[in-house]
Parts: C-alpha cells; structure tokens; sequence
C-alpha cells in the first residue's frame, strides 16, 4: 500500500479544481428506444472534471447515474452533445480508439468485481497489459505483480478469485484497474457487494489512489460512500441537479 | 493483444469448456475421417482397375467379332462369326500394318481338365506363340508354345496358377499329363500369377496351340473354323491410334465392307477399357465423398452452434474484455481461434482415425484403401477452414456487443 501523503488530502480540494478540465461533458443527451418507448437518460448535463478530482456521482437507480458512468466510462456514447477526455473529442473516435482510452486512460472498478474465474489473480491483472500490447510476458507478470503489492495482496498472487474474500477480489479488480496507471478510476458501487469492515478497507484504498494524484469518480446511492469525495454530483430524472463540495 | 496472447486465451478457454470442446471436435472428427477413408476407398477400387487392365496386355487392342446386321437391325457384340485366321494372319503382315507388333488369334471354349483323381473346369485357350507377349504374361516353370508346336497340333498345354493348384496340387506341374475334353495333353509351363481383372480370373486358364484347339472344339457349332477374337499389340503406347486404324482399314477391305459403320467387327483399344473403368471408380468416389462431405457440413454447423452457446455464455466475460480495452478485432480475433482450433484438432483426430481405418479396414472387408496425400492435406485445411467459417458468424456477434450491455448482462 502506497503511504499517504504528509499533507491532508483536503488541503489540495481548492488547488486541484483549478487545474484545466481532464473531463468536460456540454450538453450530452442519451437517448433510448424509438417513438412512443422513447427513455431520455440523460438530459442536457454539462459536467466538468478537474484533473485530480475526488468526485462521487449519487442517484437513486434509474436516475441516469450508470448511464452517465457508461459514457464517462467511453463504455458507451452519448446521443448528442460533446465529451472532451484531456482535450480529446470522444464523440468523434472508433471502436479501436475508445478501446485503446478505456485501456490506457481509465481504470474501473465494478460493482460485481468482474474477475475471470478461471484466471489466477496475477493473470487478470495482467489482463489490460495484454490489451495494452505489453509483449513481454516477464514484464506483464512483473507490473501486476507490483500492483497486486500496491493493493495488498503481494501474498495471493496464484489465488483464483473463488479462493479470495469478497474485498480481497475488489482489491484484484482495483489491482487490475490501476496497472496501466490511468489517470482516471471509475468505481460503479464499488463497495456494493461487501460487507462493513471490507467496504472501508476498498474505500480507504480508493482515498489512498486519490491522495497520490489519481482522478477518483465514484458512482454510489450510499451516502456513507458517497461522503469520501471530495464533490457531490447528484443526478435525477436525467439531469444533474446540484453540485456541490462536501467538504 | 497479440496473437500468442489470443491463443493462450482460446486454449484456456477450449480447455475450460472439456467436454462441449470435445463432442464438437468429434462432429468435424467423423466428417473428415469419412472423407479420409471413403477417398482411400474410391482410390483403392481406382488402382485395382488400374493394374487389373495393365495386366491384360500393354498396347493390347482386343478385336471382337460380330455385330452382324441384318437389315436394319444390329445385334450385339460377337452375335456372328466374322474373324477368322485368314484375319489375324493379315494382320500380322508388316507391309500392310507397320504399327502392329504382333498378334494373336484366340479360339476358346470352357471344358473339363481331369488330371488322375483332380478335375477343374477352365476356359481353354487356343493361340499362337506370340500370345504371351500380346497379353504380357511370362512363363514361371517350364517352356512356352513354340511355332512348331502350333504348326503341328502338338498337345501341349500351359496352365494358369490356379488351374495347376487345382489339378496338381503340391507338385510341380510341367512334364505332367492332363486330360482336356477327354484327350491328353502334357503341361509344359505354368504361367505368372497375374490376379483377377475385372470380371476375369486371369489364373484360371489354359493355354494350347489354335490347331490343337480347332481340332478339339473349333470345328462345330454355329461359329465354326471362326476366332473367338485376335489380340493385337501396338509397337508402342504411341502408335496405339495408327496400329488400330491399320487394323480397321484393313479388316474392312479383307471383309469387303465399304463403310466403316457397317463394320462386322470391333476393336476396343486397352486404354478406352482404363478410361471407362476410371470413370466409373470416379464417380463413385465422389459419390461418396459427397456423402462425407454432408457429414463434414453437420459436423460444422454443430461447430457453429456451439460457438454460438458459448458467445451467449461468454457475454460478460466479452463486455469485461472489452471495457479493460480489447477492440473489436482482439475479440474476433479471440473467438475465431478458437473455432479454428476446434476445426484443426478435428481435422487432425478425423486423418489419424482415418489412417487407422485405411490401415485396419482391408483386413476386415478384404477391400484395399489407399491414403491419399493430398486427401490428407485437403482434410486439414478443409477442416480448419471449415471451423473459421462457422465461426465467423458467432465471432463476430462477439465482436459487436457493446461493452455496457455485455458487462451489464448476468
């Protein structure tokens, strides 16, 4: 685990914010269905993040908060509107391009951790590195070994996920997220399936990535989780309806 | 990913899956291994025809007597007695066929050979010394029919293995007596083993001077002081169409017949014998290689089906890939090798299967097999083919699903 910073992360909240956009999202609708079935998901939201953000993004289900995940996430792309990633337009980019962003750019962490059950932990962290086109197999073993450390499992490298607990295999997928050192974590309910003392073990973690600069967006209804950003987003019916800063 | 990463990944996962991986190699196993040996079959027959026609004789052209017409009214081969020794000495002539190497008049008639308790029935074959070499068989114990034997009716007789075998069993036949429709004759040589032809036994005959045979058979009956045929050898495979044409020329002058359709005799070169045998082993093997095709079709649309399962089971495993960045073509990628994989290691399984079949069959059925090379290569790549194709389909449903649907599916 990476030692936290001397200073108090919140000490950076104010400097951070003015730091130019990593995200910027103008007027950005999602649209499903056709005619009468028609589901306006998201509705006009402008949202802007700054690079080193500790940002949650709270709403009941059915708010549109997975939807906004998803195309914060390059996991799926708005109807209309403009999302810029670090300058770049992703309204504009191909199949292989958003691929190579969601590899490089953005780590997730997911409610259901997302494991492959047949793969040791070593080997699904190593998963991204292949994608990323890391050929060197000593050097793939060796990245995931060392996130693994990172995330406090340098001891269950061989374990396959049905041997680790709950937050040992949140800890993979966060592992996982973390080995192409993307600049952003995306987090959808990442405490959603564990229980108390794993859940603050997971949300320590992510206050840790944070405070060594990474960008931390977490998509929650849990206002407990939702108090470890640093900003409020809350969407409902489809619009972001407040902003604010929790602390 | 790189395409070593694929592979890893399509092997794991076919491994993973054992037992669905296994009953849908066995599908393309059988086609191929259908194919395998139903083209050994279709070979075997072909190479048996094959050596059975080279056997009758090289450059041989067998001239049949007959087709007598009557009026408007043809009748079949052999229906008149229309060759005759005058015939095949004529033809003999260098003058007037240069082409023609040699020729033999045949007189024969199935009879009754009785050698002290042993008797065999055997068609009996009355020809020239020249017989042997027109029909390109040797002599392996004892002596040929000499000119001068034909010349004064000696009764002397050359014996098929079989025939020997069955008159004189355990002993040497040359120097013995046998008796043919009753009056004896001394066996001077027993003849090369030479197998079965088509529908003839080529060991099941007896040889003797056509003087002696016309005085033993030839002198009554409707084809009376006529030849059952004349075999007649080319110089060589090339000169085949002049030596025939010389033939035909000439039988029809000697018969004074005008037009070569009236012709009261036909000549059937070896090579036209070869061709229609050939064809009709080959139509039977693609026959049945068009019934091992179909099963190599099942086998792949079950290949197909299965990929397609496997896709749907997969479909969370495929969003998660691809939101940790795997493309499109990673993911097409991944799920064609792994059809292919299936294909390949089917169409591996079903040659070796095959093989084995080629190898064990011909003791069972007493048919031989012959494994042909390129069916073999053929196989591999019609397999391995055949599991990309049917993959293409479920790998590109793979492909296209979006990353959410598919993560957001369980």
């Amino acid at each position: 685990m990476t030692a936290p910073l001397a200073a108090s992360p919140g000490q950076f909240a104010s400097t951070r914010s003015e730091r130019p956009p990593l995200i910027e999202l103008e007027s950005i609708w999602k649209t499903y269905g056709m005619g009468a079935a028609t589901v306006h998901a998201l509705q006009a939201v402008d949202l802007r993040i700054a690079d080193g953000e500790y940002v949650a993004i709270v709403g009941q289900s059915g708010s549109g908060k997975s939807t906004l995940m998803h195309i914060l996430g390059c996991l799926d792309v708005a109807t209309s509107g403009r999302y810029l990633l670090d300058g770049d337009n992703v309204q504009d980019l191909d199949d292989a391009a958003l691929a190579a962003i969601r590899n490089r750019r953005i780590g997730f962490v997911f409610q259901q951790f997302h494991l492959l059950a047949r793969l040791s932990a070593r080997r699904n962290v190593e998963l991204p590195l292949a994608y990323a086109g890391v050929r060197s197999g000593a050097e793939r073993r060796e990245r995931a070994r060392s996130a693994l450390e990172s995330v406090g499992l340098g001891n269950r490298l061989d374990h396959r996920p049905g041997e680790l607990s709950g937050g040992q295999q949140q800890r993979v997928a966060i592992a996982r997220a973390l080995v192409t050192e993307p600049a952003i974590i995306l987090a959808d309910e990442p405490t959603g399936n564990l229980a108390g003392d794993q859940s603050a073990e997971i949300l320590a973690l992510l206050d840790d990535l944070w405070a060594t600069g990474r960008t931390v967006v977490l998509i929650t209804h849990d206002p407990g989780v939702a108090a470890h950003a640093r900003r409020l987003v809350r969407v409902q019916d489809g619009h972001v309806i407040s902003e604010e800063v929790s602390r | 990913m790189n395409l070593l990463g694929s592979l890893q990944t399509a092997v794991e996962s076919l491994i993973e899956r054992r037992l669905r991986t296994a009953l849908t190699t066995l599908g393309i196993l059988i086609g191929i291994a259908a194919v395998i040996l139903t083209v050994g079959l279709g070979e075997g027959a072909q190479a048996r025809v094959t050596s059975a026609i080279d056997s009758l004789g090289t450059n041989l052209l067998v001239i049949s007597p007959g087709s007598a017409t009557t009026g408007p009214v043809r009748g079949a081969l052999g229906s008149a007695a229309t060759l005759t020794l005058a015939d095949a000495t004529a033809l003999g002539s260098k003058l007037d066929c240069p082409d023609i190497a040699a020729v033999a008049p045949v007189l024969q008639s199935s009879q009754t050979l009785t050698a002290g308790p042993n008797n065999w029935t055997a068609p009996v074959i009355g020809s020239t010394a020249s017989y042997l070499a027109v029909r390109n068989r040797q002599v392996v114990l004892g002596t040929g029919i000499t000119s001068a034997q034909v010349n004064s009716d000696a009764h002397v007789a050359l014996v098929g293995t079989e025939v020997a075998a069955s008159l004189f069993p355990g002993t040497s036949p040359a120097g013995q007596i046998t008796d043919i429709a009753g009056v004896p004759f001394t066996v001077i040589g027993e003849l090369n083993p030479a197998g079965s032809s088509a529908n003839t036994n080529l060991d099941n005959l007896v040889i003797i001077p056509i003087s002696t045979s016309e005085e033993l058979f030839g002198k009554t009956g409707p084809f009376a002081n006529t030849l059952s045929g004349i075999f007649v050898s080319s110089t060589s495979s090339s000169t085949m169409g002049a030596a025939y044409d010389e033939a035909t020329s000439l039988l029809l002058q000697l018969h004074h017949i005008s037009r070569p359709s009236l012709a009261d005799f036909t000549i059937t070169p070896q090579t036209s014998l070869l061709s229609t045998a050939s064809t009709v082993t080959h139509s039977l093997t693609i026959l049945l290689a068009g019934v091992a095709a179909i099963a190599l079709l099942v086998g792949g649309i079950g290949a197909m089906n299965i990929m397609l399962v496997s896709v749907t089971e997969r479909v969370p495993e495929i969003g998660l890939r691809k939101a940790l960045g795997a493309t499109r073509i990673a993911i097409l990628q991944q799920f064609l090798l792994e059809a292919g994989l299936i294909g390949l290691t089917g169409g591996v399984l079903g040659v070796g299967l095959g093989l084995v079949g080629i190898a064990v069959l011909p003791h069972l059925l007493g048919t031989s097999l012959i494994a042909s090379s390129l069916a073999i290569v053929g196989s591999l790549i019609v397999a391995t083919a055949i599991g990309l194709v049917f993959g293409v389909y479920p790998a590109m449903r793979a492909a296209r699903l979006s990353p959410m649907v598919a993560l957001h599916s369980e």
